[in-house]
């Protein structure tokens, strides 16, 4: 094994180490594991508050709310695509769970017609840039502004509260002291994972991320998965939306604003390559919690919130940056 | 003998541009084909056009004795045509075993990649085809020889009509070539037929028994090999002589 082709990619002409690849994506995942320790350390260090049940808690239920998303990015980035529209979605989803809940439907039927939405939104977004043709990011951009406009449409732009108690509980409980939103992250993570690694549906999702044309030429189905990448990111958006309702106790369209862009972060923090065919799992979950311990962090530390925001932007550049680099020294 | 494919009046325009006019070929079963002609001579939209990857503007084609309209690449499959394509279609970032199984792979339990059953396969197939490929190995970075034995292995994982070979012995190394015509000989002994596109004249005088040459989307000759000879190939390819 060729330890060089960790840092400069495989070198032209010589075969690509498979273990090598797989090592570097586990150094990578190593690597921001540690960056999570190291900010925890730190933060336990300076502030007094951080390293408290109730903060550390607040930080894994945050960071379990971006990772699931994140998956659902990732899924989506591994196809060469992208989901702008997350954001919007969350909220969309939140205001219909909500209002659900509120004309008295059950909390089942409430978050499986919720669920629903969700799937028509991917499949709206999929139609578009199969048969239409569009752009990844101009479809789903423009599902962005559309699903906000729906959210404050259907709720009259105002916040929807009144929520039941066993719905509310829900986000704060845990089963033998995990917490239910973390349970939810695991329960987003195994079947995904089985997807991306065990399955054709996720070797078609890479393959469409390699070479699209080729793929098409080997008769894989690519408007199909094309589907099932954007209904699935809608539906892990559509999830969140239901789980951010319960956890402020409030469907309003606002909820959930910018966070795609906190997933496209979180998965590529986490390894995924924004041209396609590189992601997993494990990376999106890392990269969520250090943006979440970032967002907790800067608050302990009274610095403006809105620098999470700021290094966001940044982080995205820098790291696209570097993976565009490895792309063209091959 | 049975005729496998039978092209009758194929048109074929992109925009302005006229890739096929009036072509008609037919193929045998258990026939080597030969296609040759200059860059651009529309070899390749022929071949795509039999992968169902292109629509005919017009004409027929008909395969095994039925007129057919091959929509996708996943309908000339199923009527068992088998391709290599110029560009290869390879996926860089998926293993040469998921490469060669792409669309078709190996399942246990019902859905679940059987990636052991995959991996031994293509190592087998890797291996009759000489080459060092491995299958648990990502293309990227693999030879331009090792990338065209796997698109060549993924021709082995049915029993094909016909298989069509867009120039797979040009990236080849000298020593692999044999091989490569071996494989293709072994087709024809397993009766099914081959349309070899190849800008290699010994390659296609020796594996073929039939050479058609193409020249600006026409059809300029169709003859068995034993009545042609070199230079009047080598005359039509290049337009000194118009036709045979
Ligand atoms: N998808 C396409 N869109 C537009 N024009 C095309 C397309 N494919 C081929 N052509 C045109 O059709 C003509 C024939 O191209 P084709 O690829 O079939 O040639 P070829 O005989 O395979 O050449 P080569 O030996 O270089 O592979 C060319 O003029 C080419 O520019
Ligand atoms: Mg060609």
């Amino acid at each position: 094994m060729d330890l060089m082709e960790l840092f400069t990619g495989p070198r032209k002409g010589a075969v690509a180490d498979p273990r090598v690849a797989r090592l570097r994506m586990y150094l990578n995942n190593l690597a921001v594991f540690f960056l999570v320790c190291a900010m925890w350390i730190t933060l336990s260090l300076v502030t007094s508050t951080f390293a408290t049940t109730g903060n550390i808690t607040n930080v894994l239920r945050q960071s379990s709310l971006w990772s699931i998303i994140a998956i659902g990015q990732t899924v989506v980035l591994i196809t060469a695509g992208i989901d702008l529209s997350i954001g919007s979605v969350v909220g969309l989803s939140s205001c219909i769970v909500a209002l659900m809940l509120n004309k008295g439907y059950p909390i089942s039927v409430s978050c499986v017609f919720t669920c629903l939405c969700g799937l028509g939104v991917g499949a709206v977004h999929a139609f578009g840039i199969t048969k239409g043709k569009l752009p990844p990011f101009i479809m789903t951009l423009a599902g962005l502004t559309t699903w906000f406009g729906v959210g404050l449409l259907i709720t009259g732009a105002m916040p929807i509260g009144n929520l039941p108690a066993d719905f509310k509980n829900f986000s704060r409980g845990d089963v033998l002291g995990i917490p239910n939103l973390f349970l939810c992250v695991i329960g987003v993570m195994i079947p995904t994972y089985i997807i991306l690694n065990h399955t054709r549906l996720g070797n078609h999702l890479y393959s469409i991320g390699s070479n699209r044309p080729g793929a098409e030429l080997n008769a894989v189905p690519v408007t199909r998965t094309i589907f099932f990448a954007y209904m699935y990111s809608s539906l892990l958006a559509s999830i969140v939306g239901i789980l951010v309702a319960a956890r402020l106790s409030l469907g309003i369209a606002s909820n959930g604003f910018t966070w795609e862009l906190q997933a496209v972060a979180s998965s590529v923090i986490g390894g995924t390559s924004l041209f396609g065919a590189v992601g997993g799992v494990f990376g999106p979950v890392l990269g969520a919690t250090v943006l979440s311990t970032i967002n907790n962090g800067a608050n302990l530390l009274n610095v403006q919130p809105y620098w999470q925001r700021i290094l966001t932007g940044v982080i995205i550049v820098t790291v696209v940056f570097f993976d565009q680099l490895k792309k063209r020294g091959k | 003998m049975t005729e496998i494919v039978n092209l009758s009046n194929i048109y074929k325009s992109f925009g302005a541009v006229q890739a096929l006019i009036d072509f008609n070929l037919s193929i045998n079963e258990g026939e080597i084909v030969g296609l040759m002609g200059d860059n651009g001579a529309g070899k390749s939209t022929l071949l795509k056009i039999l992968a169902g990857n292109f629509l005919p503007t017009s004409g027929n084609i008909n395969f095994n004795g039925e007129d057919v309209v091959f929509n996708n690449p996943k309908d000339a499959r199923k009527a068992g045509v088998e391709v290599v394509y110029q560009d290869l279609a390879l996926c860089d970032h998926l293993t040469a075993a998921k490469n060669i199984y792409l669309s078709r792979e190996a399942k246990r339990f019902g859905f679940l990649l059987d990636h052991k059953k995959m991996n031994e396969t293509s190592q087998k197939l890797l291996d009759e085809l000489n080459s060092s490929a491995r299958p648990g190995d990502v293309v990227t970075g693999m030879s331009g020889g090792q990338r065209q034995a796997i698109a060549i292995a993924r021709t082995r994982l049915s029993e094909p009509k016909i298989v069509l070979m867009d120039e797979p012995t040009a990236a080849v190394s000298v020593a692999q070539v044999p091989v490569i015509l071996d494989y293709i000989r072994s087709l024809k002994k397993q009766n099914h037929s081959v349309l070899l596109i190849s800008h290699r004249l010994p390659d296609i005088m020796e594996v073929c028994d039939r050479i058609a040459v193409m020249r600006l989307g026409e059809k300029v000759c169709d003859k068995n090999k034993s009545d042609c000879n070199p230079e009047e190939i080598t005359g039509l390819i290049t337009g000194a002589i118009k036709s045979a």
